[in-house]
């Protein structure tokens, strides 16, 4: 990969991305194009023996002047407020609404709304940490120069890009809703700023702004690739202390929580008075009386670009999980700040591990040697393992899960490597083609005691 | 964003101003007729984005082609006929955007990388707008008046503007904005103007004072098509010492040009001869005529190393110890290799020279849009089918009767051929204006002629004890070849020195004494005096005097002056005698006119003036007075002399310079 620009290129960057920013703020196209003409015809008017462009000069400084002035003066009463989804998905575009009330006493028409997240241009270590995130160009002035890749790191700083919408007419003491969509570009927290009002002049060239504070975030949790989904076995007798405590019957179903309605639920099991309450369809979530566990370590040690396809594999795992069979889901992340405690589940407890993996960090020292001593593997009814390193203690640890587990699980994101993976459980997720590679990943069903990964 | 809407007709009406602007009719009917036709039929080509893409690459070429062919014709000012033709390599992609099915070029079209991706980032573009004001940018470098040109445009712009008009304001209202905008602009054109006239003479103020160069022999930029007021320097650039009388003014040539264009005089050949110098010395042979020669002794101060030579014509013999290298052009300019700073170099010439060398094929070349207008000015002056002698002397003559010398220029040019306008309309111009239009008119007459840059030396500096050539000596005239030899062709009014004397600036004194100081300081260091610590001690005192002694040389009474009644013809001596009697004479580097008018009352300018005029023409101009003017001359001076010199007291006469 060709080393990136020196400091200086993206001080250039940064004004030439302010400059854009103005421009597609405060221009129209046609202010545009005649915002070139008029550069073209100041060029070429230098000698006024040779043309006559000065005269263009003077007649597009007059226009803009009179623009200017019409487009100052612009106090609308607007409010804004936006719903947001709970959270979205990385790639995956999602709409919302926008509500936009006019408080003031006349009709605000011909309006275009921008809704900006926030903007913020990243630091020199900042942009050489993102450049493997982003597509290189493909011809040398991108390579060299690196513009492009630039404005595509500051996409992916901000969150994404949100298109620009024309608002129908809002009356006065009126309410006008629009639907905007967004596809988030990547994980973690994705904040709004505020809402931008542009409105052009009567000439067509400049917006008048105006800029309502909204600020408001939201979670984006990881990419998710499709997976076959993963069973959870059931240990039936083989825990008769569980059993015992629970009082529970081999094979019989208890009332473990309410969720949301989820295409295919049996309408036996609605909750229509709590749905009534709720106003949106509630069903009685069941799990088996014997105790279903499902717990996923991951391995935070990782530089950043595999580490964030271990998070998506996770979060694919996660997804794929059947979540009907599980009691409970737990996330174990060996990082420096390691905890021996397993991250406790709850109704929808799928959710509240995506949110989780959505602002994880990755680590730049190895722990896992000594944390993996700590953690206690008991017996669980599932157990994936994620990481993007092998070694011998991993490899210990692998196998370990696999003893204490019904259904046991090592993902490695990495190129495979040439040597024996003794282990069945074992998978090897091609980083380049992740997506194909988690399509083949099953836990084995017909095997109480080990599961047979194909990998 | 909102699309850009087009009226319809707009994308026609922009291509026919273009067109009617810069002569494309041809090409701009064509793509009027074909974008407009496109909405009217419903025919279509199935073209690919692979199309596209071959066509904008078959245009970048043509475009390439343009710029290659215009930049090795006009040089730098090749940029304004690429401008000119920037539409038609627009015009194939156009059409074929109106007549594809998509109705819009993929991007890919102009992005390489895009191709390489196959896929556009963005959506595909409408090139409509961009061709249309494209049209309206290259219009500007065509011959439309500038009023003209600022009413298409703003009317074009105005059409653009209302199709695209925001509905939510009032038709009223919005023609109210347009109405005040077309106000402004007219404002801001007449402000513009002002503000280029400043700034070209502060440029020019500039480029004359610390820019100053000799003259490049392969080319000349002229300020033909200058605006406003020429201000030249009165920097001192030559000295000239001669131990004996000169007969002035003397003409110092530094090069001469054949091929005019854009207002800049050039030469297709560039070729250098290297001359050897006599063995074991620092001299040149020039020519090896033999005849009575004189000697000059020029002092000048260059910035580069090589650069050409100011030599009178004739020259024989070049000498200089600092002089590394003289080579000699094609066309006879002496180009020399010399440290930086003062050069100082001697040069022998013929008193009776004459200029050598055989025409060329490209003394008759003619500019072919000055061809036609030439042609008619010809035929005016009745040179057609008449021999060359008499030819030039009619074109002198036109000249003569119809032309006058001037610093100033109007503020545009209609034709964008500012020659023109000087040949048709103002008839009035600097030098440059009368060389180029002499030489142009002399080829049309089917008389080989050059344009050819020196100076004119005509002052002497008693500071400097030798005379002078300032920045504004600079001259230009015309040489033409008649009967076997050149000849010198000089239509300029023989005034216009006295015209640069009178607009030079009050400090020009000071400039001209520290001009002296840092000559003697160059002087001192190449130690072709004595020196002595004594000497540097009495600079201070020296200084001193010098300031009083400056200021009274408009006092003092004239001493011995080159102009000596025997040299004048009788009309004059009549007024020299006069003069004469009441004991006054002219001092030394006096020139006529100076001495006339110091001694002469205020309200006789005007008469001396016109009488010294035709004093110069009879002497210095290359044909001799007419009859009739011969006589005009002698009844003025009559006049002049019958007025008693009682009626008009002198008083104090103001320093009127020359």
């Amino acid at each position: 990969m060709e080393p990136p620009p020196a400091a200086p290129a993206y001080t250039a960057f940064q004004r030439v991305s302010r400059w854009s920013r103005w421009s597609d703020e405060r221009l129209t196209r046609l202010g545009r194009l005649s915002l070139v003409l008029f550069i073209g015809a100041c060029i070429f008017t230098t000698d006024p023996s040779r043309t006559s462009a000065n005269a263009l000069v003077a007649i597009l400084s007059a226009i803009f002047l009179i623009a200017f002035l019409a487009s100052v003066h612009w106090r609308p009463r607007l409010r804004v407020h936006r719903e947001l989804p709970v959270h979205a998905s990385v790639g995956i575009p999602f709409a919302y609404r926008l509500h936009i009330s006019n408080d003031g006493t006349s009709t605000e028409a011909d309006l275009e709304v921008h809704d900006r997240l926030v903007r913020r241009f990243p630091s020199h270590a900042e942009c050489a940490a993102l450049r493997p995130f982003v597509i290189a160009g493909d011809n040398w002035f991108d390579r060299r120069v690196g513009f492009r890749t630039w404005v595509r790191i500051v996409r992916l700083v901000r969150g994404g890009e949100i298109d620009p919408l024309l608002v129908p007419p809002i009356p006065r003491t009126g309410t006008t809703t629009v639907d905007l969509s967004f596809v988030p570009l990547r994980r973690g927290s994705v904040n709004f700023s505020s809402v931008e009002f542009a409105r052009p002049d009567p000439f067509g060239l400049l917006n008048a702004l105006r800029r309502i504070s909204a600020t408001q975030s939201l979670t984006v949790v990881p990419r998710q690739h499709p997976m076959p989904q993963l069973n959870i076995p059931d240990l039936g007798g083989q825990i008769p202390v569980l059993r015992q405590i629970s009082g529970a019957a081999a094979g019989s179903q208890e009332f473990h929580a309410l969720r949301e309605y989820r295409v295919g639920d049996p309408l036996r099991h609605v909750h229509w008075r709590v749905s009534a309450k709720r106003g949106i369809p509630v069903v009685k979530q069941f799990v088996d009386g014997h105790h279903r566990t499902f717990t996923l370590i991951l391995d935070a040690y990782a530089l950043a670009l595999p580490f964030e396809l271990l998070i998506e594999a996770a979060a694919s795992v996660i997804t794929a999980t059947n979540q009907q069979q599980a009691r409970e889901l737990n996330l174990i992340v060996v990082e420096p700040a390691f905890e021996p405690r397993a991250m406790l589940s709850a109704a929808g407890s799928a959710r509240h591990l995506l949110e989780r993996l959505a602002h994880l960090a990755p680590s730049t020292t190895d722990v896992f040697p000594a944390a993996s001593a700590r953690i206690m593997l008991e017996r669980q009814a599932a157990l994936v393992f994620l990481t993007t390193h092998w070694d011998p203690s991993r490899e210990q640890f692998a196998s370990q899960i696999a003893a204490c587990s019904s259904a046991a699980l090592t993902l490695i994101v990495a190129e495979p490597e040439a040597r024996d993976v003794r282990l069945p459980t074992v998978c090897w997720l091609d980083p380049a083609d992740l997506s194909s590679a988690l399509a083949q990943v099953r836990f084995a069903q017909s095997n109480f005691h080990r599961a047979r990964a194909h990998g | 964003m909102a699309e850009l809407r087009i009226p319809h007709g707009w994308s026609a009406a922009t291509f026919c101003f273009w067109g009617a602007a810069t002569g494309h009719w041809f090409a701009a009917a064509i793509a009027a007729i074909l974008v407009e036709i496109s909405g009217l039929i419903g025919w279509r080509w199935e073209l690919s984005a692979r199309h596209f893409e071959r066509l904008a690459d078959l245009t970048s070429l043509g475009f390439a082609g343009l710029s290659v062919y215009q930049f090795s014709e006009h040089g730098l000012f090749g940029i304004y006929a690429i401008l000119g033709a920037f539409p038609l390599c627009l015009i194939p992609l156009l059409i074929a955007q109106c007549f594809s099915t998509q109705g819009r070029i993929p991007l890919s079209a102009f992005i390489m990388a895009a191709r390489r991706a196959g896929r556009s980032p963005r959506a595909p573009v409408d090139l409509r707008p961009t061709c249309g004001t494209t049209c309206l940018l290259a219009a500007a470098t065509g011959t439309l008046p500038a009023p003209w040109y600022g009413l298409g445009v703003a009317l074009t712009l105005a059409a653009l503007l209302l199709a695209n008009r925001v509905h939510r304001y009032a038709f009223p209202y919005f023609g109210l904005l347009l109405c005040l905008a077309s106000m402004l602009a007219l404002i801001n054109y007449r402000g513009l103007i002002s503000a280029q006239y400043q700034l070209s003479d502060l440029m020019q103020a500039l480029i004359t004072e610390i820019g100053w160069q000799p003259a490049n022999p392969d080319s000349s930029f002229t300020a033909i098509g200058m605006l406003g007021r020429l201000k030249l320097s009165d920097r001192i650039v030559l000295r000239v010492e001669t131990p004996r009388n000169l007969p002035l003014p003397l003409r110092l040539t530094e090069a001469r040009y054949q091929r005019y264009q854009f207002g800049v005089w050039r030469n297709k050949s560039k070729s250098l001869t290297t001359l050897d110098p006599i063995t074991s010395s620092t001299r040149w042979v020039l020519d090896s005529t033999t005849g009575l020669q004189r000697k000059l002794i020029i002092t000048a101060e260059r910035r580069q190393e090589l650069g050409t030579l100011s030599l009178p014509t004739g020259a024989t013999l070049l000498a200089g110890k600092e002089l590394i290298e003289v080579q000699r052009h094609s066309l006879g300019a002496i180009v020399a290799e010399a440290r930086p700073g003062f050069l100082r170099y001697t040069v022998d010439y013929l008193s009776s020279p004459k200029i050598t060398g055989s025409p060329l094929p490209e003394d008759l070349d003619i500019p072919d849009e000055y061809r036609p207008t030439l042609q008619q000015m010809v035929a005016e002056f009745g040179a057609n089918g008449q021999p060359a002698a008499i030819a030039v002397k009619r074109l002198e003559q036109f000249f003569t009767a119809n032309f006058r010398y001037s610093l100033v220029q109007p503020g545009f040019y209609p034709s964008r051929m500012p020659l023109l306008t000087f040949l048709r309309e103002t008839r009035h111009g600097h030098c440059e204006y009368f060389a180029s239009a002499t030489t142009l008119l002399l080829r049309t007459l089917g008389v080989p002629a050059r344009y050819v840059v020196g100076f004119m030396v005509d002052e002497y500096s008693p500071l400097e004890d030798a005379f002078v050539a300032r920045a504004r000596h600079a001259h230009a005239w015309s040489e033409a070849y008649i009967d076997g030899e050149w000849r010198v062709v000089d239509t300029t009014p023989s005034l216009w020195l006295d015209e640069e004397a009178a607009r030079a600036s009050d400090w020009h004194q000071l400039a001209d004494l520290w001009s002296w100081l840092r000559w003697q300081v160059e002087q001192l260091r190449r130690a072709e005096f004595e020196t002595s610590p004594w000497l540097l001690a009495s600079l201070p005192p020296l200084i001193v005097w010098l300031i009083w002694r400056l200021r009274g040389l408009s006092r003092r009474a004239p001493g011995s002056s080159a102009l000596t009644s025997a040299a004048l013809p009788l009309e004059l001596k009549r007024l020299f005698e006069h003069l004469a009697k009441q004991g006054l004479r002219p001092a030394r580097g006096d020139t006529t006119l100076k001495f006339l008018l110091n001694h002469w009352p205020v309200i006789e300018t005007q008469r001396l003036r016109h009488v010294v005029a035709l004093h110069y023409q009879s002497r210095f101009g290359s044909s001799e007075l007419s009859a009739s003017s011969s006589e005009e001359l002698d009844a003025e001076v009559s006049a002049l002399l019958s007025e008693q010199w009682d009626k008009h007291p002198k008083g104090a006469r103001p320093n009127q310079g020359e």
